[in-house]
């Protein structure tokens, strides 16, 4: 241990600085170090907000939208037409009287009811059939009807007058507030293209597609690196071959998940002729693997020797020794390895782009067709489609997947302390 | 077959069927290295080791390079190690030296919390979320109020969020938790007396760690850097979502670039069987493949001589 060499730690105590400088520099780094852990939960707790605030919205309907016109920010409108109004004048002062009046003109409580009452106006933005404007008198009105998330948006910044500038909108002019509903059959229903005109469509088929590529890899996974571990721990410790199976896990744990995604692809997908949940099982099969074997051994390798030995002296084979007593008293460890690394792979995207990739229908051949999952579904939302409602749905499927992984994670962590203690 | 014969082959059995399971564990990465190797050689008998410094990208003339991938990778790579290490340090120290036990254990609890976020979410937030604070706060705060737009690196404030820089960011804050997580644990198996002797003559929190925590735990903190060197160079989705994807090498960081990894996601589904684009792809990931492992073995080699030197210490 370096401290015992003596020589080389500088003697703490005779250091020849200011107790004033040293007080301070103190009180720096620890500021400094404290500030860093808030900024860490911080970004912890900015992350878990988006998703929830977003992924509420992406996981509910537009029921109607309420608009209520209000006479106070009629004036405000009107001070700020003003303004608008005058630098206009000044900038052009051949402006005539008309088209001022007309742009800039004050705007009355009853243009505005009469203008929002008058369905033509919202006609371009309510482009479904079935949508309907329904008046509540004294400037409260309800748009209903087939609602896509963009409506609101839409409406929110409708210019009542159309040579106006663009300077008053009708979120100026009033609130304009969106009616949103949780939507249960968001989870059940399928995938459709282009969720603006099948707004009752959900990401049933890719929680599914989900559950089953993570199972089938499990299927895989576990018992390969169980068993495996059990070989390093148990048959092979200290021999060449367990080591250099050591290193090789090691590396394959640094391995990036896209390079896996790629491998299995040449070797799997080409073979089979095309993308396919099993395809994607083995990817996610061989990034638990390595995880899981040294789990195992470094759980088994925690049971003290002297069970091993008491064990065997009985009498009982090895591989009993193993499953039924190390097995036992390795348990809680065992159990939280497997399920941390089921966490960490169910929420994988890249080796699955290009292996299970993404399938707009129910998963009915895992052998050989693609299948829908959320990751890629995902993906697919936020980055290739132009459509911002997608968004808002990749963000749904995001909050369903980081519940999935964030509480398997902490219902693992758990179930181990209670064991421990 | 006696009992005690029959047991004796069920031992066999299971004895062969654990060695085969960790064996499969070095074809495996046999494998990897043979297949992308197979599957690249036509793209590196066509471009040579000549793919590495070109930075040509052009997929009408088949001619590519993988310089712009590898710069967007090591640009990147180099400011998440810039914001981690000095963070996740402070981090660690926090928790471990200076906060009470009772609140240390939930903002612990909170770190490792962010290592298990799935990499695609940071990519949703860091576009949606990120990306806009960046474009309007972060980079004109760098490049104007700091005057940093004189460097080139910083230069060209008023680009998109989409870019170099952001997607630095958003790796940092991905393997900050990962580091985090192996020095808080390194930091806490410093031997108490020795601490507690320090803390008797009269240093402070800070000189307690930078002395006594630091050099203790020095194993530890080359084992969190070289994971989150080896994280932030493979990750994939978070940078997919936040780079732009432009293969070229910009002057200025705030542009968008990419990375090997991007590359090979964002390319890959056009990479039909006979174009060239696809044994250029294999072979980019051949290349990273290779980075990770030299990283991997120099890790071990450097953990083992620090090992050596320290008398097997930690």
């Amino acid at each position: 241990m370096s401290a015992e060499n003596g020589s080389d730690v500088p003697p703490l105590i005779e250091r020849r600085r200011a107790p004033t400088f040293r007080r301070f520099e103190n009180r720096v780094f620890v500021g400094l170090s404290f500030a860093a852990t808030c900024f860490a939960i911080f970004i912890l707790a900015a992350i878990l907000f988006a998703l929830v605030e977003k992924g509420t919205v992406g996981a509910s309907e537009l029921m109607a939208i309420n608009i209520k016109v209000k006479e106070d920010r009629i004036s405000a409108a009107n001070e700020k037409l003003k303004e608008a109004g005058a630098e206009a004048k000044a900038s052009d002062p051949t402006i005539s009287d008309s088209i001022y009046a007309e742009r800039y003109g004050e705007i009355t409580f009853e243009e505005v009811t009469e203008a929002i009452g008058s369905w033509d106006e919202l006609d371009s933005i309510m482009r479904y059939e079935g949508g309907s404007i329904i008046s509540g008198g004294a400037g409260e009105f309800k748009v209903s009807g087939i609602l896509g998330h963009q409506d609101l948006k839409e409406l929110q910044n409708l210019v009542l007058r159309r040579s106006a500038t663009y300077v008053v909108t009708l979120s100026d002019l009033g609130s304009v507030k969106g009616d949103w509903r949780f939507r249960p059959s968001f989870f059940f229903n399928r995938t459709l293209p282009h969720g603006r005109t099948f707004p009752n469509y959900g990401i049933g088929n890719a929680i599914l597609g989900t559950f089953i590529i993570t199972f089938g890899a499990m299927v895989m996974g576990i018992p390969l690196g169980i068993l495996g571990g059990i070989y390093l721990s148990e048959y092979g410790r200290g021999t060449k071959l367990a080591n250099s199976i050591r290193f090789a896990a090691n590396v394959m744990m640094g391995i990036p998940s896209i390079i896996v995604g790629l491998f299995v692809y040449a070797s799997i997908v080409v073979v089979t002729g095309g993308s396919s949940g099993f395809a994607g099982s083995i990817a996610l099969a061989i990034l638990m693997f390595p995880v899981i074997l040294r789990t195992t051994e470094d759980m088994l390798s925690l049971v003290p020797n002297a069970l091993r030995e008491a064990a065997l002296s009985t009498g009982m084979p090895r591989w009993r020794v193993t499953v039924s007593v190390l097995f036992r008293a390795a348990k809680s460890g065992l159990i939280t390895g497997v399920l941390l690394a089921i966490a960490r792979v169910s929420g994988e995207t890249a080796p699955l782009l290009f292996t299970a990739s993404f399938g707009r229908d129910w998963p009915q051949h895992y052998f050989d067709s693609a299948t829908a999952n959320l990751t890629v579904m995902i993906t697919e939302y936020a980055m290739n489609e132009p459509n911002p409602e997608m968004g808002l749905r990749a963000w749904g499927a995001a909050l369903v997947i980081s519940v999935a992984v964030l509480s398997l994670n902490i219902f693992a962590r758990i179930a181990f302390r209670e064991k421990t203690k | 077959m006696s009992m005690k014969q029959q047991s004796r082959a069920v031992e066999l059995v299971f004895r062969y069927l654990c060695i085969g399971c960790a064996v499969i564990m070095m074809l495996l990465l046999a494998g990897f290295l043979v297949q992308l190797f197979l599957q690249s050689l036509e793209a590196l008998s066509k471009f040579g080791l000549g793919f590495l410094w070109s930075s040509d990208w052009d997929q009408a003339r088949d001619e590519f390079g993988a310089l712009p991938s590898l710069y967007g990778t090591f640009v990147t790579t180099m400011i998440a190690l810039v914001v981690a290490v000095p963070a996740s340090f402070l981090i660690a120290m926090c928790l471990v030296e200076v906060s009470h036990p009772t609140l240390s254990r939930p903002m612990s609890q909170a770190v490792d919390l962010l290592a298990a976020v799935p990499s695609i979410i940071y990519g949703m937030w860091g576009l949606f979320v990120l990306v806009p604070i960046m474009e309007t706060t972060v980079q004109p705060f760098l490049a104007n109020t700091l005057g940093l737009s004189v460097l080139t690196l910083f230069s060209e404030p008023d680009k998109s969020g989409i870019n170099l820089f952001t997607a630095g960011v958003v790796l940092a804050v991905m393997i900050l938790p990962y580091m985090t997580a192996i020095m808080r644990d390194t930091f806490r198996m410093v031997p108490s007396v020795v601490k507690e002797s320090a803390y008797g003559s009269g240093a402070t929190t800070w000189e307690v760690t930078r002395d006594i925590t630091m050099r203790y735990g020095m194993q530890g903190m080359l084992g969190a850097f070289f994971l989150g060197l080896g994280r932030a160079i493979g990750e994939t989705m978070a940078v997919l979502f936040i780079i732009g994807n432009v293969n070229e090498i910009p002057g200025s960081l705030f542009n968008a670039g990419a990375t090997i990894a991007s590359t090979l996601a964002n390319n890959f589904g056009e990479a039909e069987d006979g174009k060239m684009l696809r044994p250029v792809l294999f072979l980019l990931a051949f290349v990273l493949l290779l980075v990770t492992l030299v990283i991997q073995l120099l890790a071990q080699w450097w953990l083992s001589h620090v090992k050596k030197k320290t008398g097997g210490g930690l």
